[in-house]
């Protein structure tokens, strides 16, 4: 007989729930990189396939609903990087990698690049919109990041020109090489600590992923955190996302977009204020009217209580008294005549 | 009013016309920010019509003080 009890005996099932919870608790999304085996694409639509190195092998189920944003078709013996989550599937207790991603290796590396970086900055609290800085409304001096000589610079400035004149302060950097991240790195530091403006452009016109790549630098990412200056965004075309523009405190799609953002626009801002003007000059117009006819009623009621007015109201009640007195008068003298008369009749 | 900014006035001309627009002013009140916003609507016009941009080129690593006008 087994000297074990009863509840030290796990089921299988428990073992399995048990390592799931283990595996899947632990693993977070990672990135693998391997050869391609097996590829069978089912009438689902999910895809099962192996991934391998010389000594290993991986089981991996790419989903449908992940697979259908796949750019490349796959086949055996395609060198992949993927991203995905580790999964236990209990019933069999096999686990797989449960993939989101896959990228070409060759070209696919950048982007996986930009990918761990992004989702690292953003477990940081990095692009939280919380941290992100008000871009002024109506700025005197503007910051301009930008290669000198490329047009973004020039379709930045003619919007300004267009819209609101306003100082245009140009730090030349380099916008694409090994070098061009410390340039814009030196940049932001410089309008922060040396040449303070109330916003900056950071821009550059369109370009290849490999071209708009010294956007998507972890130092430059951290220095354009800290700035205390706010940060408009304007790199490359609309589908360009750089980690420059998530960290931003504003993005647009182009650099003469971001112009547009930077400043308001003067000739709306006048229209504004003749309309203001006018609302005023309503206002009061209507003011004053009123108060003339407020006046003018007030001014009858104090005539009826001028001194003339009641003068004439006392004149008019005396002469009602000195008629009554009259008429009492009459009827006096008439009383007299009466017991006159009577008078007489005795006397004689 | 040179040292006031674009942004206080605006929200000044704002806030008298809300004021105007309440409606239960005196005549006299009403005329003192009639006149005051009327001030600021002029300044704030006149302060967007000589708005004039001035290109400056700052010194980096690349190079050049230049400096130029328009």
């Amino acid at each position: 007989m087994l000297n074990i009890k009863k509840e030290e005996i796990f089921s299988v099932s428990e073992i399995n729930s048990h390592i799931k919870h283990i595996v899947e608790g632990s693993l977070s999304t990672l990135f693998v990189e391997g050869e391609i085996a097996n590829f069978t694409r089912h009438r689902s639509g999910h895809i099962y396939f192996s991934v391998k190195d010389l000594n290993s092998t991986l089981r991996c189920v790419f989903f449908r609903s992940y697979n259908s944003y796949l750019d490349f078709k796959p086949e055996d013996g395609d060198k992949v990087i993927l991203a995905g989550k580790v999964t236990v599937f209990e019933p069999s207790g096999q686990y797989q990698l449960n993939v989101t991603k896959m990228y070409s290796a060759g070209k696919g590396l950048l982007q996986v690049e930009f990918e761990k970086l992004k989702k690292k900055l953003l477990d940081e609290g990095m692009f939280a919109p919380e941290h992100k800085l008000k871009v002024p409304s109506y700025p005197e001096n503007i910051g301009v990041i930008t290669s000198p000589t490329a047009a973004a610079f020039q379709d930045i400035c003619n919007v300004i020109k267009r819209r609101y004149p306003v100082n245009i302060n140009l730090f030349p950097a380099l916008t694409q090489g090994e070098r061009a991240p410390e340039s814009l790195i030196a940049g932001v530091q410089y309008f922060n600590e040396k040449f303070p403006v109330d916003v900056i452009i950071l821009g550059r016109g369109g370009g290849s992923q490999e071209d708009l790549f010294s956007f998507n630098d972890e130092q430059l990412a951290r220095e354009i955190y800290k700035s205390k200056i706010p940060i408009i965004t304007g790199i490359g075309h609309e589908i360009d996302f750089t980690i420059a523009d998530f960290v931003g405190d504003l993005r647009a799609p182009t650099p003469s977009a971001a112009a547009e953002l930077a400043v308001p626009d003067s000739k709306e801002l006048k229209m504004n204020l003749q309309e203001m003007q006018s609302k005023l000059t309503m206002i009061v117009n209507h003011k004053v009217m009123n108060s003339k006819v407020t006046l003018s009623e007030l001014s009858k009621r104090v005539q009826a209580k001028s001194p003339e007015s009641q003068l004439q109201s006392f004149q008019q009640r005396l002469d009602e008294a000195v008629l009554r007195f009259t008429h009492l008068g009459q009827r006096f003298t008439r009383k007299k005549e009466d017991i006159e008369s009577i008078a007489k009749h005795f006397n004689s | 009013m040179d040292e006031m900014k674009l942004e206080k006035a605006l929200q000044r001309i704002e806030e008298i016309v809300e004021k105007l627009e309440s409606g239960d002013l005196e005549l006299e009140e009403t005329i003192q920010y009639f006149k005051e916003g009327t001030e600021l609507v002029k300044f704030c016009t006149s302060k967007i019509d000589n708005l004039e941009t001035k290109i400056t080129q700052l010194t980096s690593q690349l190079g050049s003080v230049e400096k130029e006008e328009n």
